[in-house]
């Protein structure tokens, strides 16, 4: 674990504080976004971006679209439960000028046994996952397979094939 | 405690009690206009206000643009046409919808302490937005549902009044309470089955009230309904001033009082479901707005009914533009409505040296 998150500091830390991406999180509802309190939080923070709703105090917490422009996420990333959805960002004429929406920056987390984003083992998973997205260039995109598989090999004795690895990673 | 359209000094009969109400007509017709024309300018500067900064002067071009036909091209454009005015087009239309609906209802149960949940509308509706959360989460569906709920618990509460017999108002009043309590249950039911971290926020922000997931695709339905349901309203104002006497009353002046009773409470409760619907649960505007109006113009149907529609929507579109623009996270209309309500009602009432009109 200490090993792994090493590994993403040390990419990370190349980009200075004010140049990290700014991460939106997007909970079961498009405009529900992680307080400064949530896991979610914490692991954006982890991986090397910035949330945006930092600010606030608290869990999820329902915030509206002229807050989201005015914070201008590059990057969104979407919980992978309960309705939420990224076609309802990508194709609702609210959202389109947005930067993250605009180019495409619009993500899903993966989920397998659970989502990625909960207290659960997998949040490791979710991190470097986040990170993946948030540094494409870099061995953390890359290796996203060699690390999943591993990961559930050696946490849950469980061998994942090989095209499950690679649809968690896309 | 008489009701307040009654003049100070008791009439003898019911055609001096209206000439009474004519009198009182004549001042401050002024005062009236400029409430009527009230949403207007106010429309117009909530449009250049918000989290996201926008100059008036960018706001006006932007409309300028959209009326001309080309589609938003920065952020700060697709703000003001695909956020702020559908927005705040919504708030106008469900305030006007609850103002008007209120002051309906509290001349037709001859009761200053009614407001548009009296008959469970609210309660009813809650409880379907709050199942359809639970059960799909989709916000669509549960606007639905509120909607038909909303109506559902009208035609119970009059149900069970007609099982009783007759369409007495207190007995309808007696029903709506009963019905209202019922669903109030069964969404504390519901919310106890929700689960805590994803749902139970979700029902709880739409029992609390917000317009923001208003968008385009919601104002056609609540502009149909307000539209017709405030025109069909604002028809019967004199009626309603004649309701507003007493059934008896009513009826020697050559009103059917049940089937006018029964329009007026069906017209008011479809305007409440579709406020609810899209905004959620809204309390305060339905009970106060029509209190304020009758402070402002008199208790007048003919003015009192176009004064409240108007000055609801002046009051919610004032709360809204609060809810989305005073803090980073969005705030449940319920919080501001008696925040803010509360003290202009006392100013009102201080003001008002007649005490409100409901003396003894």
């Amino acid at each position: 674990m200490d090993e792994r998150l090493a590994a993403i500091k040390a990419v990370s830390n190349r980009t200075p504080a004010v140049q990290r991406k700014r991460v939106f999180v997007s909970g079961t509802s498009p405009l529900k976004t992680a307080g400064k309190d949530m896991l979610q939080a914490e692991m954006v923070a982890l991986a090397g971006g910035v949330n945006v709703a930092q600010e606030i105090n608290g869990y999820w917490t329902e915030v509206n679209l002229e807050q989201v422009a005015q914070w201008d996420p590059e990057i969104i990333f979407v919980v992978p439960y309960k309705g939420a959805s990224v076609e309802a960002i990508l194709n609702s004429p609210e959202w389109a000028n947005i930067s993250a929406v605009k180019n495409g920056q619009v993500f899903m987390l993966p989920k397998y046994l659970g989502p990625w984003d909960t207290p659960i083992p997998e949040a490791v998973l979710g991190i470097e996952w986040m990170a993946g997205k948030l540094f494409p260039d870099t061995p953390l995109r890359a290796g996203c397979e060699a690390r999943t598989t591993d990961f559930y090999q050696r946490f849950y004795d469980l061998a994942i094939p090989a095209e499950n690895a690679a649809a968690l990673c896309r | 405690m008489t009701w307040p359209s009654l003049p100070r000094t008791r009439p003898r009969s019911a055609v001096e009690a209206l000439a009474a109400l004519r009198e009182t007509r004549n001042d401050g017709r002024l005062r009236f206009w400029v409430l009527l024309a009230l949403p207007i300018p106010l429309a117009v500067v909530a449009l250049a206000l918000g989290r996201y900064e926008i100059s008036p002067g960018a706001v006006l071009q932007t409309l300028g643009h959209a009326l001309a036909g080309q589609p938003a091209a920065t952020a700060a454009e697709t703000l003001v046409l695909q956020v702020r005015l559908p927005r705040i087009l919504a708030a106008l239309l469900i305030g006007a919808a609850l103002g008007g609906s209120g002051a309906a209802f509290q001349g037709i149960f001859k009761n200053p302490l009614v407001d548009s949940n009296i008959l469970g509308v609210t309660s009813g509706a809650g409880f379907g937005a709050a199942l359809a959360l639970l059960l799909t989460g989709s916000l669509p569906l549960a606007s639905a549902a509120a909607f038909v709920c909303g109506l559902a618990a009208v035609l119970l509460a009059h149900l069970g009044a007609r099982a009783h017999g007759g369409s007495h108002t207190l007995m309808l009043t007696l029903s709506g309470i009963l019905v209202g309590s019922f669903f109030a249950a069964l969404t504390s039911l519901v919310k106890i089955l929700a689960d805590p971290l994803s749902e139970l926020p979700a029902i709880t922000f739409w029992l609390l009230g917000g317009l923001s997931d208003a968008t385009w695709h919601d104002l056609p339905l609540l502009f149909l309904v307000t539209g017709l349901g405030g025109a069909l309203l604002f028809a019967l104002r004199w009626q309603l001033n004649v309701l507003s006497l007493g059934d008896r009353e009513a009826a020697t002046l050559g009103l059917n009082t049940r089937q006018m009773k029964l329009l007026v409470v069906g017209v008011a409760a479809l305007l409440t479901a579709a406020a609810v619907a899209v905004g959620g649960v809204i309390g305060w505007v339905g009970l106060v707005i029509p209190h304020a109006g009758r402070l402002l113009v008199g208790p007048d149907h003919r003015r009192l009914l176009p004064a409240s529609l108007s000055l609801g929507a002046a009051f919610l579109l004032v709360i809204d533009t609060l809810a989305r623009a005073a803090l980073p996270r969005e705030v449940p209309l319920g919080v501001f409505t008696g925040i803010v309500g509360v003290p202009v009602l006392f100013a009102l009432l201080r003001r008002s040296r007649t005490g409100a009109g409901w003396a003894e």
